[in-house]
């Protein structure tokens, strides 16, 4: 029998043979290192001169290039008083690692000797362990004199878990080393490999320098450190390298490319190590590993795949000790039922799918087949595709890629959810097609198919047939009693110390399977507690009925008010069109509601109660619901202060207390966990279960479990790994592990084909390039120093300047502005995003970004912000590159990439792009001095502010970041806008005047600049000028009763 | 070498997770005749841009708790950790000037201002409690040494899940003294916090005595030599098992085992 827990083994020798070869290609690299350990000091002592040379040379060169230039990186001013370390001083450190593992060494050695290695490793091989340790000796400070000059390592793109893990790991690593050169003291600070994370919200600016400077490893986040380095916080010079987490999330012009491109700029000596666990998003794109290591300036690549030979040795078991901790699979068999419902529901993906492919032959890929359907991955790749054509594409296609997502869920959902829930969601898909007036083309495709009915009779026969309540219970649910009884029985025998694990994909299995348990001592427990759900499905779909029919009643009130305007009738008209259309849909949809047998299902459920009624008086049965915390809520219990509310408890309170109390010894512990908890591989290290059931299989954690066996070698756990025989279960996992061997199979070619690449130290980047041709243009141009004596030259040699909000630095324009030679300054500013010259302020939006601001209202005040200080305020409006250049996919993406199912209609989406237009023309109206940009990508942005920069001053970062905060203070500066200001006001009174509409007030504006002129016209003289009368003699009268008020104020004063 | 949890339970159904690290320096400190076993280094490399040869070693043998000792350690940090759970976010303790760095003494600041009254001790309990002192190392972190037979530093990951731990436990054990208002807020703020994704389910075990089967044997009455134990003997007790969920409080005490007592010999 094929075997489902791999051990996997690469059948391929030419692989492996290429693994060592390119193993052996680094080692050589390493071995002339290495050959200065054996004594050979002199040698090292070489490079490390060379390596000293280089800097100063290449420092001294900076500073002579950039004298003219403003520089793009400020200068360190203690750059001179850089110590160098001598090499009498050379001395061994000691490290005892915590991997215990012989390949994790291997991966640390060879990350440590290899220059700049991307590092890419199979899923569950304890990345987040290794990294740590390579953290821990990076850091060590070098001796120099009798003094240790500390390390300063920062850590790119770690997620949260990534930092708490490596926090973790680095204090045992602590409590472990054994270096005499540090005084064994707690206190952290005076740990000079202490472990700090930076976010948003926790350092100022000034905390953050002084941080820097004590050195030491911090993880921060990028768009922080980016601000720290244009403005000379901290100085590359200073870091002594980069570790890089994550780098399949990276993107391609990405904040973590700008640090790496600005790092390697500075600081030729520092190293970068990137690491990642995903190989399969290396191989997606064209070549794209080699763009990955230019991207992050990497030299080489480390691959790590599980079926390396020294992965393999160390994991697979050894022989001799097969029977210890055996792995037992269990293959469950679908119910017939189950089988029938998978069958009809693939049978439906193939027709999308091919029904898809047929209706954009010229979008379509081979790919997009039934056989790589379950891919995770699948989605993905026709998204990609499709979302930048969305307004090209018909609306059927729309419904079909939804269709393809929903078919999906319910393939997945249709092993982890019980028969009732799963009836559930079919039902209420049904429900969501049925033909009315708002949607009429709405009909889901897939149900359109045949095989939909035997999907939809099937789920309704696992809930009811013949008369009777059938309610199917899950396969793998008996079989999991099973097991647990089992396990009871070899722990009453054997002394067992560990608690029993059990895995499971998400978190309503996880519920699911609590209750499960819970009831499992009653008699029919299950079936009772299944009786219950479809109780509480009734109860649901009651309310929704009721709701649903009060709500018809209410519009059914409207109708009649809103009858009389003009613009409904026309619906009425559509409707009346469409409904003869819709008919046959609606037939078909009846036809689905009583697939199978011809009966309402959802009536003869409705007769439940009156059955049931006698066989509920047992204690009632408590069912578990999953509840997803919601993002806002976790930020508003983040925000809130600590209330210490209540007073301290007495004596009496402590006696109950301490009946309470009892230690829980593990061996009667039944954990359940979702997958995703554990995360890094130490989580089941700290269980230490003695059994683990694997509830659904994952790739992952069966690595987890492997690296966890492979350590406790002596306590080895027992495995029981349960999956769906012939199911999708068990091809979705087969097609996960075949697919991170290709992804490996063709890195491991892709390298062996990459071009060894050196690059010259002292490399003219193109980014001084750019900055150096500008210069030279420009004297080009102001040569003729005869005009105006060469006045202007002084402005035209300084670079390029704008000065950036620093809030903006998570957007990728900063970034390639500084790679167009444009010295960006990050601010905080409370106007505009970038101030382009003195004149010209930007607010930057990407399309979401717009509709949500327009929504709230917050683009309006920002506006407001920017005509108030700013002669030229400017809205950009920049798409991203793989976005189609239109607005019509946006108004809809909310709804498209929302996990509901909503259909909308094409109509409706127009709609709302209507909505974004009249808002957007309603902006304009309301600041006619507002400047529109449209770009259809970062790139196009950097071209436009270029072209707007060219001859134009600089801006003053000083004077943009003083705007808007306190505009009392500098009010002789302002006063030309002040004025300004008075004027806008004096105008928008006119709105109110009762008979100028916005139109009216539109055209007066155009036609007269100053109110003041306007107000001293004479009647005629208005008529004339707007051209309409009645706008005029209203005017007149406006100003003139103002007049009479005015005067009489005066009056008033005067007396 | 990743740490070991402990789990108490504190209220009905209610786990509470203790993270406990072992501080492989200062233990080794305090056994006397430490023999750090020297190993040889597995690999050698010479570190650029520093001047350092770094020397790896393999790592030592994984040091853990053994079931017993942390049975032996929750019952002698009994008293202390219901102070922690209970009292240490209590508005009199946290009305201390706890500024980040101060060092607040036990037995001075805490039981003699707190506990005591007209020099009797209004709680006796607080006596057995081996709490030296109280630590602020960061805005929400608080770092507490204990030193009885075994010797510990006892680490506050966030003060205000602390809170709401207490909230929480304080509203399960006594739902009367809580007026309508602060319940709301507990229902409202509390349940959010206190949520751990790890499900625990208690195994207990019943054990149903075997109904002793009344064998008639032919010809034979209760005074004839047949002896009832003979038949009994093979008849196994039925068990059975029953999964208790309970609630799992989120992960935020942290435990520094520094001492570990001297094994008695039994």
């Amino acid at each position: 029998m094929q075997s489902l827990f791999v051990q996997e083994d690469s059948d391929d020798e030419k692989l492996q043979e290429e693994l060592s070869r390119q193993e052996e290609n680094i080692k050589s690299q390493k071995e002339n290192i290495n050959s200065t350990v054996n004594g050979e000091v002199e040698e090292y002592e070489k490079i490390l001169d060379d390596l000293n040379a280089n800097t100063i040379t290449s420092n001294e060169k900076d500073i002579d290039d950039e004298k003219p230039l403003y520089p793009l990186i400020p200068a360190d001013e203690n750059e001179s008083e850089q110590n160098v370390p001598n090499i009498k001083d050379i001395r061994p450190v000691n490290i005892n690692l915590t991997l215990p593992l012989t390949y994790q060494q291997n991966i640390v050695e060879h990350v440590l000797i290899s220059e700049d290695p991307l590092v890419i490793m199979g899923k569950g091989l304890c990345m987040a362990s290794i990294v740590a340790n390579l953290l821990f000796i990076l850091v060590t400070p070098t001796k120099i004199g009798n003094v240790l000059k500390r390390s300063l390592v920062l850590v790119l793109n770690a997620s949260p878990n990534d930092n708490k893990h490596i926090e973790e790991e680095l204090q045992e690593l602590y409590w472990l080393s054994q270096d005499e050169d540090f005084e064994i003291n707690d206190d952290l600070k005076e740990n000079p490999r202490s472990f700090n994370v930076v976010t948003a919200d926790s350092l100022s600016v000034d905390n953050r320098r002084k941080l820097y400077l004590s050195g030491g490893i911090i993880s921060v986040t990028s768009r922080i450190l980016i601000a720290d380095l244009l403005s000379g916080v901290i100085h590359p010079n200073r870091i002594t390298g980069l570790v890089v987490l994550n780098v399949e999330k990276i993107r391609h012009l990405s904040n973590e490319s700008f640090i790496v491109e600005i790092y390697r700029t500075k600081n030729k000596w520092g190293f970068i190590k990137a690491f990642s666990e995903v190989p399969e998003s290396f191989v997606m794109e064209f070549s794209p590993l080699l763009r990955k290591l230019k991207d992050l300036r990497l030299k080489n690549v480390l691959l790590w795949p599980r079926f390396r030979f020294e992965v393999s040795s160390c994991l697979n078991p050894k022989e001799g000790q097969y029977n210890k901790g055996k792995v037992i699979e269990i293959k469950i068999d679908m119910t017939d039922s189950m089988l029938k419902i998978q069958f009809g529901l693939m049978e439906c993906l193939k027709k999308c799918i091919a029904e898809l492919n047929r209706k954009n032959p010229e979008l379509a890929r081979d790919w997009w087949s039934i056989e790589n359907a379950l891919d995770i991955n699948f989605q993905k790749s026709i998204d990609s595709v499709m979302i930048p054509n969305w307004h090209r594409i018909s609306f059927i296609s729309k419904q079909l890629i939804k269709d393809i997502r929903f078919l999906r869920y319910l393939l997945k959902y249709l092993v982890s959810a019980d028969c009732v829930d799963f009836y559930e969601e079919i039902q209420l898909s049904i429900e969501a097609n049925k033909p009315s007036i708002s949607r009429k083309y709405s009909e889901s495709p897939w149900l359109m198919a045949d095989e939909s009915q035997l999907v939809i009779s099937h789920s309704r026969k696992r809930v009811y047939e013949d008369e009777k309540y059938q309610l199917e219970e899950l396969p793998k649910w008996d079989a999991l009693l099973n097991i647990l009884a089992d396990i009871a029985l070899e722990r009453s025998m054997k002394n067992v110390t560990g608690p029993t694990l059990i895995m499971c994909a998400d978190g309503s299995t996880s519920a699911q399977l609590s209750t499960i348990l819970r009831n499992s001592d009653r008699k029919r427990g299950t079936r009772k507690m299944l009786e219950q759900k479809l109780n509480k499905y009734k109860f649901r779909k009651e309310e929704r009925h009721t709701l649903l029919r009060e709500a018809n009643e209410k519009i059914k009130g409207n109708d009649q008010q809103i009858n009389v305007s003009t613009a409904f009738a026309k619906e009425k008209v559509i409707t009346k069109r469409r409904r003869t259309r819709g008919a046959a849909a609606a037939a078909a949809v009846d036809k689905l509601r009583t697939a199978g047998s011809g009966e309402d299902i959802d009536g003869i459920i409705d007769k439940y109660q009156t059955i049931n009624n006698g066989a509920n008086d047992d204690d009632p049965i408590v069912i578990e619901e999953y509840k997803i915390v919601s993002d806002d809520d976790m930020v508003e219990y983040v925000n809130k202060d600590i209330e210490f509310a209540s007073e301290k408890t007495d004596q009496q309170a402590w006696n109950v207390l301490l009946k309470k109390y009892q230690f829980v010894n593990s061996s009667n512990e039944v954990i359940i966990q979702k997958f995703s908890d554990i995360e890094n591989d130490s989580q089941l290290q700290e269980i230490m279960p003695s059994y683990i059931i694997m509830y659904e299989p994952d790739l992952t954690f069966i690595r987890r479990v492997e690296v966890y066996k492979a350590i406790n070698a002596e306590l080895s756990p027992n495995i029981f790994f349960m999956y769906y025989g012939d199911s999708i279960e068990e091809q979705r996992y087969l097609t996960q592990i075949k697919k991170e061997k290709d992804a490996f199979t063709k890195l491991i070619r892709e390298n062996a084909k990459l071009a060894q690449s050196f690059e010259a130290d002292l490399d003219l980047s193109h980014l001084k390039n750019l900055a150096d041709r500008k210069l030279k243009m420009n004297r080009l141009i102001n040569r003729n120093t005869r005009i105006a004596g060469g006045q202007g030259n002084a402005q035209v040699f300084t670079q390029d300047v704008v000065v950036v909000d620093s809030r903006e630095f998570n957007a990728s324009l900063p970034g390639l502005l500084f790679r167009y030679g444009v010295h960006v300054i990050p601010c905080m500013l409370t106007v505009g995003d970038y101030i382009l010259t003195p004149d010209i302020c930007v607010e930057r939006k990407s399309i979401s970004d717009l509709i949500g601001s327009l929504q709230n209202n917050r683009l309006r005040s920002q506006c407001k912000k920017m005509s108030r200080y700013y002669k030229f305020p400017t809205l950009l409006i920049e798409f991203d590159e793989g976005q189609s250049f239109s607005l019509e996919p946006f108004s809809e993406k909310r709804s498209y990439r929302s996990k509901e199912m909503s259909t909308v209609h094409d109509i409706s989406s127009k709609l709302s792009q209507d909505e974004i237009q009249m808002k957007l023309a309603k902006l304009v109206i309301e600041f006619p001095g507002l400047k529109f940009i449209w770009s259809s990508s970062p790139l196009q942005t950097v071209n436009i502010i270029l072209e707007l920069k060219l001859n134009r001053e600089q801006p003053d970062p000083n004077v943009a970041i003083s705007l808007g905060t306190n505009f009392k203070g500098n009010k002789s500066e302002t006063t030309n806008s002040n004025k300004k200001i008075d004027t806008e006001a004096e105008f928008s009174k006119l709105l109110s005047v009762a008979g100028i509409s916005k139109i009216d007030y539109f055209l007066i504006r155009k036609k007269v600049k100053s109110y003041r002129r306007l107000k001293k016209m004479a009647l005629q003289e208005l008529i004339d000028t707007l051209g309409d009368e009645t706008v005029a003699e209203t005017l007149f009268e406006y100003f003139l009763k103002q007049e009479i008020t005015e005067t009489e104020i005066l009056s008033d004063v005067d007396n | 070498m990743p740490c070991t949890i402990a789990t108490l339970t504190v209220a009905n159904n209610v786990l509470l997770p203790l993270r406990i690290h072992v501080n492989r320096k200062q233990l080794l400190q305090n056994i006397a005749n430490s023999s750090s076993d020297e190993k040889d280094p597995i690999f050698e490399a010479p570190l650029l841009a520093n001047n350092s040869i770094i020397q790896l070693k393999a790592p030592l043998t994984r040091i853990y708790l053994s079931n017993k000792d942390l049975t032996d350690l929750c019952n002698e940090i009994k008293y202390d950790l219901l102070f922690i759970v209970y009292d240490l976010t209590s508005k009199e303790v946290m009305d201390h000037d706890l500024r980040i760095g101060k060092v607040i003494s036990f037995q001075n600041d805490i039981v003699e201002k707190h506990y005591m009254k007209d020099g009797e001790m209004v709680n006796d309990m607080i006596k057995n409690c081996h709490i030296e002192s109280i630590v602020r190392i960061s805005k929400f972190k608080l770092k507490i040494s204990y030193k009885h037979n075994w010797e510990l530093s006892i680490f506050i990951k966030s003060l205000k899940q602390l809170t709401e731990i207490r909230n929480y436990l304080l509203f399960k054990n006594f739902p009367t003294h809580f007026d309508e208002i602060s319940t709301e807020h507990m229902v409202n703020t509390g349940m959010v916090s206190v949520k751990n994704n790890k499900r625990i389910l208690l195994t207990t075990v019943q054990e149903q005595a075997p109904e002793n089967p009344v064998i008639l044997l032919e010809g034979s009455d209760n005074e004839s030599g047949f002896i009832h134990e003979h038949i009994t003997e093979d008849t196994k007790p039925t068990i059975n098992y029953k999964y208790q969920p309970s609630i799992t409080l989120p992960e935020c005490i942290e435990i520094h085992v520094l001492k570990r007592p001297r094994r008695h010999r039994a």
